[in-house]
């Protein structure tokens, strides 16, 4: 795994940021600052715009007000984020190697890994069968192996712990160890509390109107 | 553009193994020309005089039995998010996606058109047949992209797709049909074919960006 080089202080930075969804106002004025290695947990309750914030800072959705800055240098391929949302990405009828293979051949990265890393998710009995036909656990560990197909120095992550079952914790908490020992950072909206502690929290609640 | 090539592939991949995609719009269009003559009846020349409008109109609704599935399965899987991500330019990746469906739907239909002509009894069948139709279906799908990218956030879009994209179909049908009938009468090119190759061109230049920017708004 490449170093990821940041040549900011900060990993992420949320300056005044606004967000609306719909007609209601979520949150205004959010500042927040996240250095590379770091686990940010973002906190609140239902509807209070974790997601919103998840999706702004990967670029896939506008914040009404505010900036936000990403530190990493480019990696050369894509937009160096990892999102993890509650749609996973994976089409009923692709299965999880040509899912990876696909992945690899649009960010132009090569394939050979795909392999170990399915066996590394315990997903290598099931690397040809359609998704429809995979458990939520198991279609999560597919979208898991993305991270180590496409490595992008930030990771966003919606709920990562949902539908794993215990090992699929566990292995989680190792793969974001050791993204946050390569310099790579965190974001991530947590409900249950998780065996990797967050070195910060972030509470979006305190934000709210 | 490697990158491009790849999301090409992978959606002729998945629009091949997702069954319908392939079979449903050519069925519809072979089913129409089919039941035409039974209704029309078998007139000499009456036939043979309605099939290059009937045609293209069989096109234009056997593609919208397929247009709303563009985009929709990659929005509901979440799959669109990650090719945002991707950082390749939407406009290439939606153009990717509608050359994937058309080469996968859209095409069947232009290599049945010979045939097609032969049930409209045309007086002169020739593989020329096929051309008008394959630069119909290729506007068609192009103009219906940008129909399924303002709708596939939307429960059973359909309806609505064929709602906006068929006044965009209208060109295509009045020149598709004008040289179409040329073909069949045994004649070659003439001016209508230009207009066609034109109007493909037309969308080639506007769909992509009018895709990229209502996928954005999704």
């Amino acid at each position: 795994m490449p170093r990821f080089a940041c040549p900011t202080e900060f990993a992420l930075k949320l300056t005044r940021v606004t967000a609306v969804r719909g007609y209601a106002l979520l949150f205004s004025g959010l500042e927040f600052e996240l250095a590379p290695g770091e686990f940010a947990a973002v906190r609140g309750p239902n509807g209070s715009g974790k997601t919103t914030l998840l999706r702004m800072v990967a670029g896939l959705a506008e914040p009404e007000d505010g900036e936000i800055n990403l530190g990493f240098d480019d990696v050369g391929y894509g937009r160096g984020m990892y999102f993890l949302g509650h749609e996973l990405g994976l089409r009923p009828n692709e299965t999880p190697f040509s899912h990876l293979s696909d992945w690899a051949d649009i960010h132009s990265l090569p394939k050979d890994s795909i392999p170990q890393i399915l066996e590394r998710l315990g997903l290598s009995r099931r690397r040809d069968v359609p998704s429809w036909s995979l458990s939520a656990g198991q279609k999560k560990r597919v979208a898991l192996a993305r991270a180590l197909i496409v490595p992008s120095p930030l990771w966003l992550l919606d709920e990562p712990a949902s539908a794993l079952d215990v090992s699929g914790q566990a292995l989680l908490c190792e793969l974001m160890r050791e993204h946050l020992a390569n310099g790579g950072a965190i974001l991530a909206a947590l409900h249950d509390p998780m065996e990797l502690k967050p070195d910060l929290e972030l509470d979006i609640g305190a934000f709210a109107p | 553009m490697k990158g491009v090539l790849a999301i090409f592939r992978r959606e002729i991949v998945l629009a091949w193994g997702g069954g319908s995609g392939l079979f449903l719009p050519a069925a519809f269009f072979a089913g129409t020309i089919f039941l035409a003559p039974l209704g029309i009846g078998t007139e000499p020349g009456l036939l043979s005089r309605l099939a290059p409008g009937l045609i293209f109109v069989a096109l234009c609704l056997a593609s919208l039995t397929t247009l709303e599935r563009i985009f929709q399965a990659d929005l509901e899987a979440g799959a669109l998010d990650q090719h945002r991500l991707s950082g390749l330019s939407m406009e290439l990746v939606s153009v990717a996606k509608v050359l994937a469906h058309w080469l996968v739907s859209g095409l069947p239909i232009a290599i049945l058109t010979p045939l097609a002509a032969i049930m409209m009894r045309a007086e002169s069948i020739s593989l020329l047949a096929i051309l008008p139709v394959l630069l119909g279906s290729l506007t068609i799908f192009l103009w219906g992209g940008v129909g399924a990218s303002l709708t596939a956030g939307l429960r059973r879009s359909g309806p609505l797709v064929a709602l906006l994209v068929l006044p965009l179909f209208v060109p295509v049908v009045i020149f598709g049909s004008e040289e179409l009938g040329l073909i069949l009468k045994g004649e070659t090119f003439g001016p209508a074919l230009g207009l066609l190759g034109a109007n493909s061109l037309a969308a080639l230049a506007i769909a992509p960006f009018a895709m990229a920017l209502a996928l954005k708004l999704e």
